[in-house]
């Protein structure tokens, strides 16, 4: 299924927008269970880039992973702040994806969708799943799925790119 | 179909068909116990009257053929044989498998047994004839397998001669000559002038008419007919195949197979132990048991995060309601815990099966004793263990055990011995498999991994017996020369100790060439919780299961145990050079690294290391967790857990950890040259001892009843009269002072101090301690014998004198009646009630959940005994306005307790009524009088009303008994 047949079925998806360096990106309200601020983390020494380490959230023990790293942008500058989006993935595990700031709720608009463009740099390209035209720039529909199996070691064994739109 | 009433039948089924294949080699062993043979009878007529009763119409054929047998072989006193005890375990083995095929599909599996079920009858037969002159019996038919209209009738013919063309066939049905009897009748000149019939037709046709008259075979025999039907070419011949295995059986029972192939010993297994006990129990789904474990494990976060809060407030009220959270959440906790806990019988059951079979097959005599069974374990555990289990024995069986004149030559009893035993060792469970056969050749093993590349020769050379034996649990060595049919079928013990070891426990092996081979297996005895070290390193900490753990170590950097081989760090203990693993380095934690800090001694049996960590916190018990899917492929964590701070903690598999340190050969070999002198001290003198010590004293104790080691505030102790006590778990325990055992003066306790439980698992104290030194395994060697009852003497632990307590002298000074077992006390209630009484006397849980609410819904109390010693308990203490019993159970059955009843005055007007499964039950003359009416258990309408009725007669003749009565527990109490 190609991302705009998705969209298109899914005309009334609302999105969660966040920023990650300059770029703002869109996830499915539908995936994303709730936003926390910065929890207290363990990390997890020999584990891959993109994991922080592991958060406890109530009880839950999640895997913390770092949006920055997987598109290749510089590291946070200690103690600046981040939000932690609380995403839901099919296989049933919850993860934590830190972006640098989260913004509103909105409703995808059919008229402003457009196939993931070929300039859209090749980290955003592998996890779009097209993008937004806003009058500020374009917002990136991320495939959550998709983007969590990048994080994966050997990521051949983890959701391949048979993940659809939810 | 009444689904819980299915799934009660099941339950219950299940349960007796376990104890009867355990039962039947109990009788091949004892053929004469007409004890256990009633058991077998009573379990088997129970599964076919529930099955009659539930419409399981295969399975009540299959049960009922069997309970056929066993009736002719109970009442002729037919000695049991080898032969028979298979037939029979065959039986039940159908029957299993119709039970399971119900469980999981919800309706009767469509199986054919009408081969099993026609040899059952042969053997019937059989018995009937060689027990003395009866005829061969001829069955009454079934009335569900009554002939019917045509195709029956044709089925009739097929049964006794199947082998008759469709031509022949036709004629015989038009002449009405259809049963083998009529065939003989119509003779030779008839049936060769018959349409479609040769002479050579009518001669083969009359001599298998001939054979199937002889033997009672003829239209009469629907369970023959049944298995034409359904296996038309796999038996040919019915009359024919049915001369064979009287044959065969025949033969089997003239050779008086009396000596059985494998006699089973149990030990301190008494007969009470094979009751069903469902009667207080109902059936939870695993699931909603996991995750009711999940959530109490949340439970158990949340309350070490409460009490941390709370008692940082400072706030008293506060934490007297955080206390109570704690001391409730406990309870719980330990409490859900044991909902998982199976016995390990239940794995164990199929031994003595497993042996029998083998023993036959391999023609060696083996006897099975087993010790323990009882034990406890987690079923996620028990589960994961069957598998491994069941390849030892195999594997003890089949190489182990030796043939039997080999067994002679050697001057040992021709008789194997396979011992199992499962014992509790602090928090954890063994398992010892020992076998008296011929052992494991260390030398051979040492040859084979040499010659397999496993070892270099040199490494070979130097190995020590015992480590070479555990080369056993290397993939692809197997020793035996060459590899049978029955153990290895490409299965090495390799996958045993991958088996054991995925839940946490371990193996190991030792051997005596000539003496036996003993396999040992320690295991968690939950998975879901467990007793882990927290270590800290480079500001981070891990969890390290103490499961694992040997000891700890300080080991400062001016240490002069140090060595570095090779780049590769090693600590010298007790003479050997230890490996070390530096976590800073091998987690890249940090690029500065010195050998010092402490070490946590890992043991994985075949191997050991040390883990060096900047410090040790203590051992904690946490909740395992799974990890994501980021850290699948870094196996050295085995899950996480979360600390009471909240914060989440990664927790080591060692045996993965293990793996990041490969010693390279030239290493090996040179710390090899450098160790010393094996000192290859056995396993069995070791000991797990905890080291404490008071002043300037060292005390030892061996951890064997010390159920906890706990640090606590002191103000947690508090004063019950002239004694102190502490709260605990659920109970109020006493606290003895070590100091004041050993007359030092009396210190006021401050801060947190050391208590150790020590428990035998009924009672618990606490032995309060000045300081935890240690807990390391060794061997207690009394140097010097004390004269102090308290002491076991002094030994040398680690250079250092220590003294040896005797922990059961250390226990009666807590309690000088720790050792006399309370009897328990009945719970009395006043009876005030006005409710007519009824004595409900049934073996079978099953019926008597059936019969159960009908009192409840009549009004009436019920008393409830499984079997007649019961009742007359019962009946020695109150008197019911009622007894309502069955007539087969275990004990003492329902005649005898009328009996028993009947000949005391002082219950002349009790009437009894006679509970039976099916009407054709008949009961003698002698009895029939004795019971105002028999009843049947299945009929609930009738048997509501009908007890109604009987109820009200007793009202009206006599006024109500009011009495303070003792209510027993029937149940509670067993």
């Amino acid at each position: 299924m190609n991302g705009l047949v998705a969209v298109q079925e899914h005309a009334h998806t609302e999105l969660l927008t966040c920023r990650v360096g300059d770029q703002w990106i869109g996830f499915h309200v539908q995936q994303v269970r709730e936003v926390v601020t910065n929890q207290e983390r363990t990390q997890m020494p020999l584990s891959s880039d993109a994991v922080l380490g592991l958060i406890n959230l109530r009880g839950r023990v999640m895997t913390e992973l770092d949006v920055r790293k997987v598109v290749g942008l510089p590291e946070r500058a200690a103690g600046k702040s981040y939000h932690v989006a609380i995403i839901e993935s099919s296989s049933g595990e919850d993860f934590g994806l830190t972006v640098d700031e989260v913004g509103e709720v909105m409703l995808l608009n059919p008229d402003h969708y457009e196939p993931t463009p070929r300039s859209l740099d090749a980290v955003w390209k592998e996890v779009s799943e097209g993008v937004l035209k806003l009058e500020d720039g374009v917002l990136v529909l991320v495939n959550v799925e998709r983007f969590i199996a990048l994080t994966i070691p050997r990521a051949e064994q983890g959701v391949s790119d048979a993940a659809v739109l939810h | 179909m009444d689904e819980e009433l299915l799934a009660e039948f099941l339950l219950e089924s299940n349960e007796n068909l376990s104890a009867i294949e355990q039962q039947l080699m109990d009788l091949e062993a004892n053929p004469q116990d007409e004890e256990i043979l009633g058991a077998i009878f009573r379990a088997i007529h129970t599964v076919k009257g529930s099955c009659g009763f539930l419409g399981l119409v295969g399975l009540e054929k299959v049960a009922h053929a069997g309970e056929n047998l066993l009736s002719k072989i109970r009442s002729l006193k037919f000695a049991m044989n080898a032969d028979l005890v298979s037939l029979l375990l065959e039986c039940t083995d159908a029957i299993t498998s119709l039970l399971d095929g119900l469980e999981s599909e919800g309706v009767e599996p469509d199986i054919d047994h009408s081969g099993l079920i026609n040899r059952l009858h042969v053997a019937e037969r059989l018995v009937a004839t060689m027990a003395g002159g009866e005829k061969p019996a001829i069955e009454t038919v079934p009335e569900d397998t009554a002939n019917e209209g045509a195709t029956g009738t044709l089925k009739e013919l097929q049964a006794w001669a199947p082998d008759v063309s469709d031509k022949g066939a036709a004629a015989l049905l038009e002449n009405g000559w259809l049963s083998a009897q009529a065939v003989m009748d119509a003779g030779f000149a008839t049936l060769k002038g018959l349409d479609g019939f040769t002479a050579g037709d009518a001669l083969k046709l009359l001599g298998v008419a001939k054979v199937a008259v002889k033997h009672g075979n003829n239209d009469e025999k629907p369970a023959v007919a049944a298995k034409v039907d359904s296996e038309p070419s796999a038996e040919p011949k019915v009359a024919a195949s049915i001369e064979a295995n009287v044959e065969v059986v025949k033969k089997n029972m003239a050779e008086g197979s009396t000596t059985s192939p494998v006699a089973v010993k149990k030990t301190a297994i008494k007969a009470t132990t094979a009751k069903p006990k469902s009667a207080g129990s109902i059936r939870v789904d695993v699931d909603l048991l996991d995750s009711l474990m999940n959530q109490v494990g949340e439970l158990v976060l949340t309350r070490n995060r409460l009490v941390q809060m709370v008692q940082a407030s400072g706030n008293m009220d506060f934490v007297r309601v955080s206390r109570d959270v704690d001391h409730v959440t406990e309870q719980l906790q330990s409490q859900l815990l044991r909902t998982r806990m199976q016995p390990i019988q239940s794995v164990w059951n199929s031994v003595p099966r497993i042996v029998r079979d083998m023993g036959k097959q391999l023609e060696k005599k083996i006897t099975v004793v087993m010790h323990g069974e009882e034990t406890e374990l987690d079923r996620t555990i028990l589960n994961a263990l069957k598998d491994p289990l069941t390849h030892i024995i195999r594997n003890s069986c089949d190489h182990g055990i030796e043939m039997p004149n080999e067994r002679r030559k050697a001057g040992k009893p021709a008789e194997g011995t396979l011992r199992l035993s499962a014992s509790q060792e602090s928090g954890f469970i063994v398992i010892l498999i020992e076998d008296d056969g011929a052992g494991i050749d260390a030398e051979r093993v040492k040859k084979k991994a040499v010659s397999m590349g496993v070892l270099t020769e040199e490494q070979g050379e130097k190995i020590s017996s015992k480590a070479a034996l555990q080369l056993i649990f290397h993939a692809g060595l197997s020793t035996a020369e060459n590899v049978s049919n029955l153990s290895g079928r490409g299965v090495g013990m390799d996958v045993v100790r991958t088996e054991i070891e995925r839940v946490g426990g371990n193996v190991d092996i030792s051997s005596e060439p000539g003496k036996g081979t003993t396999l040992r297996i320690r295991i968690p005895l939950t998975l879901a919780i467990i007793l882990a070290m927290i270590v800290r390193c480079h500001g981070q900490r891990f969890a390290i299961p103490q499961m694992s753990i040997q000891e700890l170590l300080s080991a400062p950097k001016d240490s002069n145990e140090w060595r570095v081989i090779g780049g590769q760090s090693f600590y010298r203990l007790r003479g050997k050079l230890l490996p070390i693993m530096r976590l800073k380095e091998t987690l890249k934690l940090s690029d500065t690294v010195e050998d010092e800090g402490s070490i946590v001694v890992i043991d994985l049996g075949d191997r050991n290391f040390g883990v060096l960590v900047d410090q040790i916190h203590g051992a904690e018990e946490i909740v395992v967790k799974p990890l994501g899917v980021h850290f699948q492929h870094l196996g050295f964590y085995g899950g996480c857990s979360i600390l009471g701070d909240g914060i989440v903690i990664p927790i080591f598999d060692c045996n993965e950890l293990a793996n990041l340190m490969q010693l390279s050969p030239e290493v090996e070999a040179m710390r090899q040259a450098e160790d010393g002198s094996e000192n290859d001290i056995s396993r069995d003198e070791l000991q797990h001892t905890l080291v404490f010590s008071q002043g300037e004293q060292r005390f030892a104790i061996p951890m064997v009843l010390i159920e906890r080691l706990e640090l606590f505030p002191a103000e947690r102790i508090e004063h019950s009269g002239a004694s102190e006590v502490l709260q605990y778990r659920d109970d109020v325990i006493a606290v003895i002072r070590w100091g004041d055992l050993i007359g030092h003066d009396e210190q006021t306790l401050s801060g947190d101090v050391y208590g150790l439980i020590l428990s035998d698992g009924h009672k618990r104290m606490c032995l309060q301690v000045e300081k935890v030194e240690d807990i390391l395994e060794t061997p207690l060697e009394i140097k010097k014998r004390s004269e102090d009852p308290l002491f076991l003497g002094t030994s040398v632990i680690n250079g250092t004198a220590t003294e040896v307590i005797d922990v059961f002298e250390v226990v009666k000074k807590a309690d000088i009646n720790w050792f006399a077992r309370t009897s328990p006390t009945l719970a009395s209630s006043d009876d005030t009630g006005f409710r007519q009484k009824i004595l409900f006397v049934e073996d079978a849980a099953f019926f008597r959940n059936l019969v159960m609410p009908i009192f409840e819904v009549l009004g009436y109390e019920a008393w409830v005994a499984k079997d007649g010693l019961e009742a007359c308990k019962i009946l020695e203490e109150r008197v019911p306005d009622l007894i309502l019993t069955d007539l087969e159970m275990p004990n003492m059955n329902g005649y005898e307790l009328t009996d028993w009843v009947r000949e005391r005055e002082e219950f002349d007007d009790i009437p009894i009524v006679a509970l039976t499964a099916t009407p054709v039950d008949e009961i003698d003359t002698v009895h029939q009088n004795k019971f105002v009416e028999v009843m049947l258990k299945l009929d609930r309408q009738s048997l509501t009303k009908g007890l109604s009725e009987v109820m009200a007669n007793i009202k009206k003749k006599k006024p109500l008994r009011v009495e303070g009565a003792v209510v027993v527990d029937v149940d509670a109490s067993i």
